[in-house]
């Protein structure tokens, strides 16, 4: 569209904007006339215009725990409502009566609390309130938009004038006017489960009883998950809602149909009984109750209950989700009750799976089901157990399920899963492998990998018995053999292309070729062999999770669907497809799904639903693979840890050697000084949950603590004299910016052994601080003026901030940075440009002839990210930022450098300079087999 | 920057606001070292989907380069003009990046996560949509595009927005009105998830 022509609709827009209804129809009559695009174009405008309002309006990213920025009064004024007066506090926030000035009639606002909201949860709040509403049931409370202004958001929706049924806490009401009541609840439910929509807050605050007996329900899909902690806090907004919680709520778990039917079932028993169906002192006394205590039938309280009733509620009331009934189900009965139907009464409610076989066939038949789904839980078992030296970069399971292929660095594997015996295949000389499939008479596979020299990746054929690899193709990637045997499936290697093979390697075939710069993920054979099928990347929107299928013998697409995001997927003779979701919020793939397909076109029929969460935190999943019945699924399980590793330092040249792992944990460690008898790293971790402070002897395998607390303590600094550790500790990140705000934190100091900790007195704000590694032994404050200058100071571990030392002109720099030469008589800052590399070394003694600063400059260097002294103080250990990860330099003082490794992290030397610690990360890889009953 | 470089950015704001655009072109360089070396500092991250605030990114800039007596709010609008353009620029760059680390198949190395890890995938599709709306936008009107931008990437208010631009308030409120409904329609066709 033309600037001309969007000018014309602009003022279009604008002038229809001011007027509504017919008045507007008429406008656009007289302006369009015959021109349907700009009539089409306009009315879009406005459309979008609607329901614009909270789109955009606030900075890009809200700045979470902001509080709401004014109290609410009468006659304040949001877009175009004003309120009028208060109609009470709600757990989310207050409602209010207000005034739709531009529609004239009256509506309620309710206000959400900002420090419970950020944009993207008003975003899905607002979806899925609207969802709700969508649903058109006259039970169901109507929402006509949210709206914002100045950083309070809103949900406007429909009056209903009327209590809640919270009224009649404390008092049993008559059985038929619960029926009533109830029949209503259950028919909102009914429609709302049956349009996918799932309450998840049902309780008597929320639904409320109109003056001709009408019920309303409030809240659909508001109800965030409420766990014990959130529901715990005195300003939660679940508190009140702990006492009507479902248990697997209660525990946590998500939100399902069954949880609004227990939800629904506590309201009916307190409405017939008066009484709460589980007492307790507090909200969470009550949850406790809700886990673990069964309720005395609602007959016994009141014994104008009919047994049916009884029987019902405590049906709903049952612990175990599967044994509810549905919310149409519970309608039935209800109706039923009503009109007093003839059907035989059992005597107690432990007889209600008789009743409910009487009234509810398809109830006990869906009960069953919902049992032998239980009993499908997968079993996990590890199949390898490899080291990071060594781990596996390829596994597959045989098609019959009886052992496991895997490669590593010394070679392809195979593996009988009954007795474990493991024998090696022929494998290619240099050459690592990356993937593994199976032919599948379960003779031969194809493995895909590159050479470790050239890189270039290439497929290759290798035998089960003994034969040479034979090399299929190079510079090809993710085959897979055809179902018959006969043909291989591999993608080119830039992922751009896919192609089909015979497998001696003739007949050679480009199937389809990607468009621009979009490339295939992965590609796999149908069951029948006649089709493939892929999933994409498009690269214009950096989005994944295209799926497409395509019949080898016409090349065209002949089904496609989207938002599968597989990382690895297998298809099954019967038509499902089996795969790893990846989940794009943690980089990572921990679930097994499957989708149902059709057979003949690949199309996705039904949506996909989880099979199984691998467990174990940090790990992701890759390369599954499938037996033919679906019983047996092997992937990959892969950790990435943030380690301290020592080793051997000594020089010329200068050189780290014998390496070895120092922390033995699956959490983040950084290491940032030693003990004065260079035997030990002190090292903060977070694998308590919080950063705390250890130390660790370079020949223990465990660390000692000295210092852990729910504080968060970070970057320890031995304190001259060796005694005590200097750090910085501040509260919980909770409300906090996770970055080292100076001033957010305090320093103490605590003795190595462990023991109490002090406050450092430094009279302001902690900026940073190092101590020296030397004999010297001084420790030196930093503090900051605006961007004008960093200032020394000399800091005592128990006096605190002692004298000026000196000072320089500020630069920019980040976290722990710099260092403290081991004489204590200079600082050291490195720079942090992408066009040159200088080190500024400033001295904190002010000598006659020497300058008080100079700077040292790297050649042919660039960004660099952080310097720690060397111990004999001729040099540095210096972090470079490369494209690929870090590196880690030994710097001269005069600038010459040499290189160490590519260390993905710091080093600290110890203080007799023999030895380093340092960070980096490695990654650890295994086979798991998931068995599937 | 040095006690000089902020002087001299106090002048250049005074020329902005009289009019020059060639101080405004001067400006920029001094800027974006700065607004660079911020972004840096809060993108890399290591809680995913953590708050991330531009606008006081840039707020935070014109505090370091503007010295204490030049300070008033035409001056703040005006550098918050200049600078707007270079965040989005940052901003939409690293979205880009962090997008490049959503491919499935674990080939990522995890230790890249690290450097984007502030904006969340959310986040950054919002941003790559967004732009790629805004520019679209900005060809068929260029002061409405620029609307957008101060408001939503710099926080201006519709008096501030207008004094950048000079323009009555109301233009801007009209531009902004029908550009919001526009953008929405846009991000509504696009191809997202």
């Amino acid at each position: 569209m033309g600037p001309a022509e969007w000018d014309q609709i602009y003022d279009l827009f604008h002038a229809a904007r001011e007027k509504s209804g017919g008045e507007r129809v008429l406008l656009l009559d007289e302006a369009c006339g015959e021109n349907t695009l700009l009539r089409k174009a306009v009315e879009e405008l406005l459309k979008e215009d609607e329901t614009a309002s909270g789109f955009l309006s606030s900075p890009l990213f809200a700045r979470k725990g902001e509080p709401l920025a004014n109290r609410i009064v009468p006659g304040q004024r949001i877009e175009q409502y004003v309120t009028v007066a208060s109609l009470g506090r709600g757990g989310m926030g207050e409602v209010w009566w207000a005034r739709d000035m531009e529609l004239e009639r009256p509506v309620a606002l309710k206000f959400l609390r900002s420090e419970t909201t950020s944009e993207s949860e008003a975003e899905q709040i607002t979806r899925e309130a609207r969802a709700a509403s969508a649903l058109n049931h006259p039970t169901i409370v109507t929402i006509h938009e949210v709206v914002r202004s100045e950083g309070t958001v809103a949900i406007v929706m429909e009056l209903v004038e009327g209590d809640s049924l919270g009224q009649f806490r404390g008092r049993p009401i008559p059985v038929p006017d619960v029926l009533a009541i109830a029949v209503q609840i259950g028919e909102a439910l009914a429609a709302a489960h049956a349009g996918g929509i799932i309450h998840g807050d049902i309780k008597p605050e929320n639904i409320l009883l109109r003056q001709d007996h009408y019920v309303k329900v409030l809240d659909f899909g508001l109800a965030r998950k409420i766990t014990a902690d959130t529901a715990a806090r005195p300003d939660s907004p679940g508190l009140g809602t702990l006492r009507y919680l479902a248990p697997e709520q209660a525990r946590g778990e998500s939100l399902t149909p069954a949880s609004d039917i227990f939800s629904f079932g506590l309201v009916l028993y307190e409405l017939a009984t008066g009484r709460h169906a589980f007492p307790g002192e507090s909200p969470l006394d009550t949850a406790r109750a809700i886990l673990t205590k069964e309720p005395l039938p609602a007959r016994s309280a009141n014994p104008s209950v009919p047994a049916r009733l009884d029987s019902l509620i405590g049906a709903m009331l049952a612990k175990d989700p599967a044994a509810r009934p549905g919310a149409k189900d519970v309608v039935g009965v209800l109706n039923a009750l009503q009109a007093r139907g003839k059907i035989p009464l059992p005597s107690a409610w432990k007889w209600l799976i008789a009743a409910s076989l009487l009234l509810l066939g398809c109830f006990v038949a869906w009960r069953w089901k919902q049992a032998v789904d239980a009993r499908n839980a997968p079993s996990f078992r590890q199949i390898t157990t490899l080291v990071p030296e060594n781990r596996a970069t390829a596994a597959a399971i045989s098609p019959d399920g009886t052992q496991a292929a895997f490669a590593n660095v010394d070679g392809i594997f195979l593996r009988r899963l009954d007795s474990g015996s493991t024998r090696r295949l022929r494998s290619p000389r240099d050459f690592a492998i990356d993937r593994l499939a199976w032919f599948a008479d379960g003779k031969d596979l194809v493995a895909g990998g590159f050479s470790t020299a050239t890189q270039v990746p290439s497929i290759w054929m290798i035998s089960g018995n003994g034969a040479s690899p034979r090399l299929l193709r190079t510079e090809a990637r993710d085959a897979s053999p055809s179902p018959d045997g006969k043909h291989i499936v591999f993608l080119s290697k830039d992922r751009s292309e896919i192609w089909v093979m015979g497998v001696d390697g003739e007949r050679s075939q480009k199937v389809l070729t990607s468009i621009g710069k979009d490339t295939f993920e992965l590609v796999f054979w149908s069951p029948d062999g006649h089709r493939l099928g892929f999933q994409w990347y498009r690269h214009a929107t950096a989005d994944t999770g295209n799926y497409e299928t395509i019949a080898l013998s016409t090349s065209k697409v002949i089904a496609s669907g989207s938002d599968l995001m597989m990382s690895s997927a297998c298809a099954l003779p019967d038509g499902r497809l089996v795969f790893l979701k990846w989940d794009a919020s943690l980089i990572a793939s921990h679930e097994l799904w499957e989708v149902k397909t059709d057979l003949r076109t690949g199309a996705l029929l039904g949506t996909p639903r989880k099979i199984a969460t691998v467990p174990g935190e940090g790990r992701t999943l890759l390369d599954l693979t499938i037996t033919a019945d679906g019983k047996r699924a092997m992937v990959l399980t892969r950790s990435d840890e943030n380690t301290i590793f020592v080793g051997d330092f000594d020089q010329p040249p200068p050189r780290i050697t014998n390496i070895r792992r120092l922390t033995l944990d699956e959490r983040t460690n950084y290491p940032h000084a030693w003990t004065a008898d260079s035997r030990a790293v002190i090292f903060e971790s977070n694998r308590s949950g919080n950063f705390d402070l250890f130390k660790q002897d370079i020949g223990s395998r465990t660390p000692e603590t000295i210092v852990a607390t729910p504080l968060t303590e970070i970057l320890p600094q031995l304190a001259p004299g060796g005694r005590s550790v200097l750090y910085a500790a501040r509260p919980p990140e909770a409300e906090q910016p996770w970055y080292y705000k100076p001033g957010t934190y305090k320093l103490m100091r605590v003795p190595v052994e462990g023991g109490d900790s002090e406050e450092v007195p430094i009279g302001g704000k902690l900026d940073e601080f190092r101590c020296a590694l030397g004999v010297r032994k001084r420790c030196v404050l930093r503090t900051t003026v605006g961007t004008k200058y960093f200032i020394f100071y000399d800091l005592d571990p128990i006096r605190g901030k002692g004298r000026e030392l000196a000072r320089t002109r500020w630069s920019w720099g980040v976290l722990g940075d710099w260092d403290v030469s081991p004489d204590g008589r200079y600082v050291a800052i490195p720079n942090h440009d992408s066009r040159g590399a200088l080190i500024r070394v400033i001295s904190l003694e002010q000598k006659p002839n020497e300058p008080q600063e100079r700077d040292v400059v790297l050649d042919s260097l660039a960004n660099l990210r952080g310097l720690v002294w060397a111990a004999d103080g001729h040099g540095w250990f210096v972090s470079v930022d490369t494209s690929i990860g870090n590196r880690l330099l030994y710097v001269y003082w005069d600038g010459r450098f040499q290189p160490l490794g590519e260390i993905q992290g710091w080093a600290v030397p110890s203080p007799d300079g023999h030895r380093v610690a340092f960070l980096d990360r490695i990654v650890a890889t295994n086979a798991w087999l998931i068995e599937r009953h | 920057m040095e006690a000089s470089a902020a002087g001299e950015v106090t002048i250049l704001l005074h020329q902005i606001r009289a009019g020059s655009s060639e101080a405004a072109g001067k400006l920029i360089p001094l800027v974006l070292e700065e607004l660079r070396n911020l972004a840096r500092v809060q993108l890399r991250s290591e809680r995913p989907g953590h708050t991330l605030q531009p606008t006081a990114l840039v707020n935070e800039a014109y505090l370091r380069l503007v010295s204490d007596q030049a300070r008033d709010w035409h001056d703040r609008a005006h550098f918050i003009g200049v600078s707007v353009s270079v965040m989005k620029r940052i901003l939409i760059d690293h979205a880009r990046r962090k997008q490049a680390l959503k491919r499935g198949g674990g080939e990522q190395s995890l230790s890249d996560a690290g450097d984007y890890a502030a904006l969340s995938y959310e986040q950054a599709d919002e941003l790559i949509a967004l732009d790629e709306a805004l520019e679209r936008l900005d060809e068929m009107n260029s002061r409405q595009r620029q609307v957008v931008e101060l408001r939503h990437f710099g926080g201006l208010s519709l008096e501030e927005t207008a004094e950048v631009l000079n323009v009555s308030p109301i233009t801007v409120k009209r531009d902004w009105v029908a550009a919001r409904a526009w953008l929405k329609g846009q991000l509504h066709h696009a191809a997202i998830r």
